[in-house]
């Protein structure tokens, strides 16, 4: 049943046409059938029942007529007495009226007194003739009289010749009733074709049918006389005589006869039939269209749609790339048109992102969770130095780098696929040159962060690594300077130191000879002594600046050292400095716990190089230098401010590479270890300074524990 | 289970019973055959029309022997040449017993019956149908004078004589138990010039044409519902009854024993006013007898 229907559009399309069109005028075709049969079967047969009494009215009428016609002529007997003239007036009444067939007067005995026929009165009407003068002797009134049992039948009319009314008979005249007369009378109700009109007596005798058919016969064995007899007044539908009859009757008032019309059904129910043909036409035109508008319909809607349907579906599964316009002049057209649009536009988007992806500078490759190749881009042509065609459909172990199937072996492992690997291959391409080739693997994953494959990126890491080679060597050359220009440094500071010295015992000693002239030989000697050591301290120091060795900075031997400790030696050796240049010192609290990791000559010289730069920046004007130290995280902070010249800003940026100085005389070099020295260790050095107000040094070093194990 | 067995047999009984009388009713002519008699008048054809359509009905071959004078009628009753007729008791006691005649309908019935008897004539039970003489008025007229039965007549002529007048015809202007014993015993007279001789069918027309404003005429006459009249209630009980009711003839009734019951419940069914409501379709609206009793015995129940 299921596949007796079209499925789909088509099939709500043909469920929807049946049951909006088809159904309905199929409905209101049968009810119109179905009431109209029974709204003109019912009109028909009261028409028909109609007839029957109309006819039985008539009858009796006529009856009624003729029986007072020969009463009139009994009455003027009556009157006048003459038999001779009551003869002639029968007679005339007899001749004049072609209803009597045939009239004859009886004495009261049923003796012929006369005979319109003349005096040869046949036995067989004789002995109806004595019939009814035995009847009317009792019946003393008007009567219809029917001989059924004898031949030939007759329908009589029997009047009383009496004295006055109901007394005994002193004759009868009883005449034939013309059964041509009562043929050409009911005429009327058989003159349409397929119906017949018949008179029957009581017996079921018939006078009369209009189709002469059952005139003289009998109609008392067929199924519906005996309805006949009992005056029922229905109309009967029957089957006579092998023809399809309705037959309706009616009892003539009192007389003993019955009318009966019988009407063909065909002939009874042509209007129904033709109802029902025209019916049955407009329904079969309703239902042709209908069928024919759902065909139509379907071809101008259902066809158009489902095509598009094939063309989407197709564009879907990648095997149409366009969406082709349709013919039709209406919303079908619209829908195609955009569909149309979508997909052209849905393909430039598709063409641009492939162009991008192809245009990309590194080679992507994707393997989806099969293993196989899904796609490959230009620069992953060129760096696997195949054409895509080879691989993309294909397990990734038709790769021709063996170095790279065996990557992938490993990584596309379950376990590792959701990680993001990079890795490093070298080869040689093609022209025998060594190349390097970097790759990241990393997961491919849909909109719903599912894994659907790999997503491997390539790149040719050659150059890089030639580049990367020459950088080495140059921070190599780099870190050699640095170390030359810091041992300088560090010679040339206590230099600085001893002539600063030499100085002070020079210009004290020489005072000290002012005020005591006396020992003018044994001063000489000490200023001489004082002067020689400037002298060559100042030799040494040129010496150093024009020597400058390569030496490294490295921490020799961490241990675990009190922050404050290595900050104080230092504000020890400095001491000398900051009075020399009225620098008031302001040391901030420590903190109880301040303990680093390092190696403490390194932290010396890269305080120093801080305070140092401090005395520098306030040489001028003195000023005044901060200390503190306070936690912060895991971190202390040695914060070391000054109130000096300040920094420029555009200078701030370079205060920490080397060779770079504020100062004629400076190396560029100390700042520049500091860093390195504080980065050693694990920390870092933010620098604040604003020219003119000052210069404030952070130096982040990271806190150690007490009983960590510093050798580690 | 003797209990049980007995109801089982007298149930096979009722049923065997109920068979039969089927049989007999859808056996056309098994009940044998009937002459049904009737006499001139429509009221009499429609009777004859009911009782034949019935009788056919219950499997009776009935013939009609209509259209004959009263006396005929009981002569040919009596004579075997029909077997049936519907009889008035007042008509049977006076014309055919030569008795006097009897108000109350019962008395008249029963003595009708017992009477007939000797004759050999069964008077089954009569219908409420009491074709008597009785006097008419318009019906608004009545009312305006605030007449409903023949004392308030006597009342009203009595307090205004002279201006009534009234229609009868010959024959009960004249006998002794017509207009004269109506006036003895309800104590009233009408004036000679106040009463109004005419054939007996026309006092219905001259009293609806207000040409008088009493009438005489009979009980069941369809004009009476035809012209809207009003029958004053006979509230004496002076007129004779005329009730109908079926006679028949001893040997008929010993051969169809049955025939009683059947023919009681048409009897019981029909009364002076549905008789003038047949009457009246008959005569006033012009429609076949054979419909009307057909139609009539329908309504009833007394055929499908």
């Amino acid at each position: 049943m299921k596949n007796l229907f079209p499925k789909g559009l088509t099939g709500r399309f043909f469920f929807l046409g049946l049951f909006l069109i088809l159904l309905p005028v199929t409905l209101v075709f049968i009810v119109a059938v179905t009431v109209s049969q029974a709204y003109l079967t019912e009109r028909t047969h009261n028409q028909t029942n109609q007839e029957a009494l109309y006819m039985a009215i008539q009858t009796n009428q006529m009856v009624e007529d003729k029986i007072n016609r020969m009463e009139s002529a009994v009455y003027h007997y009556r009157d006048t007495g003459n038999a001779e003239a009551f003869q002639a007036l029968v007679n005339e009444l007899h001749l004049s009226d072609p209803f009597y067939r045939g009239s004859n007067i009886l004495d009261a005995q049923g003796n012929v007194e006369f005979s319109s026929q003349g005096t040869n009165v046949s036995p067989a009407l004789q002995t109806v003739l004595s019939n009814v003068a035995e009847k009317m002797e009792w019946r003393r009134s008007s009567f219809i009289f029917t001989n059924s049992s004898q031949e030939p039948l007759g329908l009589y009319m029997a009047v009383p010749i009496q004295n006055e009314d109901h007394s005994p008979i002193e004759g009868v005249i009883v005449s034939k009733i013309s059964s041509t007369y009562l043929h050409n009378f009911f005429r009327t109700f058989a003159d349409e074709a397929g119906t017949r009109a018949l008179l029957a007596d009581s017996q079921g005798n018939v006078y009369m049918d209009s189709s002469y058919r059952e005139t003289g016969e009998s109609i008392a064995g067929e199924n519906f006389y005996r309805d006949i007899k009992r005056e029922r007044t229905e109309v009967i539908d029957t089957s006579w005589r092998e023809n399809e009859v309705l037959i309706a009757h009616h009892a003539v008032d009192r007389h003993p006869l019955y009318t009966v019309i019988i009407t063909d059904k065909d002939y009874a129910y042509a209007s129904t039939e033709r109802l029902t043909e025209v019916l049955a036409l407009g329904w079969m035109i309703l239902f042709t269209s209908g069928i024919a508008m759902i065909i139509i319909t379907r071809r101008k809607m259902v066809v158009p749609i489902k095509k598009l349907t094939k063309q989407s579906y197709d564009y879907a599964e990648g095997e149409a790339w366009k969406i082709n316009l349709l013919s039709e002049k209406n919303e079908i057209k619209t829908l195609s048109k955009s569909m149309h649009h979508m997909a052209e536009d849905l393909k430039a988007k598709e063409r641009y992102l492939k162009l991008i992806l192809e245009s990309f500078p590194y080679g992507v490759l994707t393997i989806d969770e099969e293993g196989i190749v899904t796609s490959l881009n230009k620069v992953g042509e060129q760096l696997i130095e195949h054409s895509k065609k080879q691989f993309v459909g294909k397990s990734y172990r038709r790769l021709p780098s063996k170095k790279l199937v065996k990557l992938f072996d490993r990584h596309l492992k379950k376990s590792r696929l959701t990680e993001t690997v990079t890795d490093e291959i070298k080869y040689v391409d093609q022209t025998g040159k060594t190349k390097h080739m970097k790759l990241t693997i990393s997961p491919l994953r849909n909109e719903d962060n599912q894994l659907i494959g790999q997503l491997v990126t390539l790149w040719d890491y050659t150059t890089i690594k030639e580049l990367e080679g020459h950088l080495q060597r140059s921070e190599h050359l780099a870190a050699i300077g640095q170390m030359t220009a810091g041992l300088a440094h560090e010679v040339k500071n206590p230099l600085g130191t001893v002539q600063m010295a030499a100085e002070v015992i020079h210009e004290e000693v020489k005072e000290i000879f002012l005020n005591n002239p006396r020992d003018t030989g044994r001063f000489s000697m000490i200023l001489e002594a004082a002067g020689d050591i400037q002298d060559e301290t100042k030799r040494l120091d040129n010496l150093v600046k024009k020597f400058l060795q390569v030496s490294k900075n490295k921490k020799s031997e961490e241990k675990l050292l009190k922050l404050k400790e290595v900050n104080d030696k230092v504000l020890h050796l400095l001491a000398h400095q900051f009075r020399y240049y009225d620098i008031d010192l302001y040391s901030g609290r420590f903190p109880e716990k301040d303990l680093v990791l390092g190696d403490e000559s390194q932290l010396i010289q890269a305080f120093m190089n801080v305070y140092l730069n401090a005395v520098e920046a306030m040489q001028e004007q003195g000023g005044n230098l901060r200390v503190a130290v306070k936690k912060q995280h895991n971190d202390l902070i040695l914060t070391i401010s000054d109130t000096g010249e300040g920094i420029e800003p555009s200078k701030i940026n370079r205060i920490f590479h080397p060779f770079f100085s504020n100062k004629q005389e400076g190396t560029g070099l100390g700042l520049s270890i500091t860093h390195d020295i504080i980065k050693e260790h694990g920390g870092r050095i933010d620098v604040e300074s604003e020219a003119g107000l000052g210069t404030t040094f952070k130096l982040y070093l990271p806190e150690a524990k007490e009983r960590s194990p510093h050798n580690e | 289970m003797k209990k049980s067995l007995m109801l089982s047999a007298l149930a096979a009984a009722v049923l065997a019973g109920c068979g039969n009388n089927e049989d007999a009713g859808g056996n056309g002519d098994s009940k044998g055959s009937i002459e049904v008699g009737g006499k001139n008048f429509t009221e009499q054809f429609i009777l004859a029309k009911i009782t034949s359509i019935y009788l056919e009905e219950q499997g009776y071959d009935v013939t009609e022997n209509t259209n004959m004078g009263s006396e005929v009628l009981r002569q040919a009753l009596e004579n075997e040449q029909v077997d049936l007729y519907w009889e008035y008791t007042g008509t049977g006691l006076v014309n055919y017993l030569n008795e006097d005649p009897v108000a109350s309908s019962e008395e008249a019935y029963d003595l009708v019956k017992e009477l007939d008897e000797e004759n050999g004539i069964i008077w089954l039970d009569a219908a409420e149908i009491n074709n008597t003489y009785t006097l008419m008025m318009r019906e608004e007229n009545a009312d305006e004078l605030g007449i409903s039965s023949l004392s308030d007549l006597a009342d009203y002529v009595n307090n205004n004589p002279g201006e009534l007048e009234f229609a009868s015809n010959a024959e009960f202007a004249s006998r002794a138990d017509g207009l004269a014993g109506v006036q003895e015993t309800y104590g009233f007279e009408f004036g000679s010039n106040q009463v109004v001789r005419m054939d007996s069918g026309l006092t219905y027309q001259a009293l609806d044409e207000e040409q008088v404003d009493v009438a005489m005429g009979f009980a069941t006459d369809s004009r009476i519902k035809g012209f809207d009249l009003l029958t004053l209630e006979d509230d004496e009980g002076f007129f004779p009854a005329y009730n109908a009711a079926p006679t028949v003839r001893e040997g008929i009734l010993e051969n169809n024993p049955e025939l009683e019951d059947t023919l009681q419940a048409l009897s019981e069914q029909l009364d002076t006013e549905t008789m003038t409501e047949l009457n009246y379709q008959v005569d006033m609206e012009q429609r076949s007898e054979t419909e009307v009793s057909r139609e009539w015995l329908e309504e009833n129940g007394l055929i499908d």
